[in-house]
């Protein structure tokens, strides 16, 4: 196995599932400050993924919470970021996010998180196989 | 493997065992909710109960081991201890000493002892009956640690201090230095027996040069350099055995004084380099090093090898992930 030793991985600290979309936040702000990221990546699990699918991803651009999100409220999200394709095969969906360091690292109130949907699929199970997120730090 | 390690960072050792695990290509966070002055940042998110509690649902899901440490867990009264469990999640747990020091079993063998940083007895019974309710195993530094809790747990291993070498280059003692340096760093004073020392210390300016440096409320990294200008190094003269500080400064080349327990000396690999020495002897140890320059070198050289050998974090992360395959 290779050396993890550079990296850092945070859990979110907010993740909302409804149908094929994801939302999902993470506190960046406790990496110390003499730290420098240079790469951050979004994991997510692909457990029963059995056809291609186009994945879309977009910023929240509003507050949330997993509760205000079950009684149907939703957050407002910016256009289109990135479009992906995703095969059947693949066993983790990875999104380059770094464009996002700075934002969630330093900006804590205008870390809302991002928006993930991939088209027509079922990934309930993500509740509990939460998508994480890969940290490069030098 | 993904490794869960909370939520109580002690002499760095979380953070040390969550970068050796991740250099072995597992997940490892160090999650610590104790931030002091001593600054301890590597392969840990400082945090707080409430973040941690928060992301709970999302850890129990996630992780393969929950490696607790210092007898706390992330809910009051362990109630998540039984959700793990429940999981299916293996847990170890990770006693450092104080959290676990029964003052009347700690004196049994050792009068110097000091205790007053412990719980009291009632309260450690009453914290290591719950939590060996769900965590079967638990981790210990060493022997002097293991009959606190040996009665507790069905296994307890005893898994050596880890430390990063990679951090500390030796820098052995000049033999031709005309003013020695010693130096003792406590955070707790009445635990390490300062007092002693430095009564020690002020009886033996009367006859001897040398310069004395106590360090106090220095984050680690400072603490380190300074370490380096040592000639002798003075650790805790009451526990009974040694602690972190004695294998930072072995690995940088220098003599330690600590005094390990009689009845302790064969538990600990027979290479072990440390001058012996309690409160009624630390003055003539002290001398005696003071006195021969080339003995100074040589244990140098002898504690570089013996942390090399016993304390490298990647000597110890392979015995602890033969700890982790065995849990249940």
């Amino acid at each position: 196995m290779s050396s993890l030793e550079k990296k850092m991985f945070f859990l979110p600290n907010k993740l909302f599932i409804r149908k094929d979309r994801i939302y999902v936040s993470f506190n960046l702000s406790v990496i110390p400050s003499d730290m420098k990221v240079t790469f951050m990546e979004l994991h997510i699990p692909l457990i029963k993924l059995s056809k291609a699918t186009n994945v879309y991803v977009k910023e929240i651009t509003g507050g949330w919470s997993e509760k205000m999100m079950k009684k149907g409220i939703f957050p407002p999200r910016s256009k289109l970021l990135k479009q992906m394709k995703c095969n059947g095969r693949q066993d983790n969906l990875i999104i380059d996010v770094t464009i996002f360091r700075s934002k969630w690292r330093l900006k804590k109130k205008l870390n809302h998180g991002i928006y993930v949907k991939l088209k027509d699929t079922n990934i309930k199970y993500l509740e509990e196989n939460p998508p994480y997120l890969i940290i490069d730090t030098i | 493997m993904k490794v869960f390690h909370g939520i109580i960072e002690i002499a760095g050792q979380m953070g040390i065992l969550c970068g050796a695990l991740k250099k072995k290509g597992h997940i490892a966070v160090g999650y610590n909710t104790f931030q002091s002055y001593l600054g301890y940042k590597d392969h840990l998110i400082n945090t707080d109960m409430f973040d941690l509690q928060d992301m709970f649902k999302h850890m129990l899901n996630f992780y393969d081991i929950f490696h607790y440490h210092y007898g706390t867990t992330m809910w009051s009264q362990f109630n998540d201890l039984e959700l793990i469990k429940k999981k299916g999640k293996k847990m170890i747990m990770h006693h450092w000493g104080n959290d676990v020091r029964f003052h009347d079993l700690a004196r049994i063998n050792n009068s110097y002892v000091y205790t007053g940083d412990s719980p009291s007895n009632k309260d450690i019974h009453q914290k290591l009956s719950v939590i060996s309710k769900y965590i079967s195993e638990a981790i210990v530094q060493d022997y002097e640690v293991l009959p606190y809790v040996s009665k507790y747990y069905k296994k307890v291993h005893v898994l050596p201090l880890a430390i990063d070498l990679r951090k500390f280059k030796p820098f052995y003692p000049e033999i031709g230095k005309k003013r020695p340096l010693i130096l003792h760093a406590p955070t707790n004073p009445d635990f390490k027996g300062t007092s002693y020392i430095e009564t020690a210390i002020n009886k033996l300016k009367s006859t001897h040069q040398f310069d004395y440096k106590r360090i106090e409320k220095m984050n680690h990294t400072q603490v380190v350099e300074l370490y380096k200008e040592a000639d002798i190094i003075v650790d805790q003269v009451c526990c009974g055995s040694h602690g972190l500080l004695s294998v930072e400064s072995m690995a940088l080349g220098k003599p330690v004084i600590a005094f390990i327990r009689p009845d302790l000396i064969d538990r600990f690999p027979g290479d072990l380099p440390i001058v012996n020495g309690n409160p009624d002897n630390v003055e003539e140890k002290i001398k005696m090093l003071l006195d021969n320059p080339m003995c100074r070198k040589n244990l140098g050289l002898k504690g570089r090898k013996y942390v090399e050998k016993h304390h490298s974090r990647d000597v110890v992360v392979e015995r602890l992930l033969a700890i982790y395959s065995r849990l249940t």
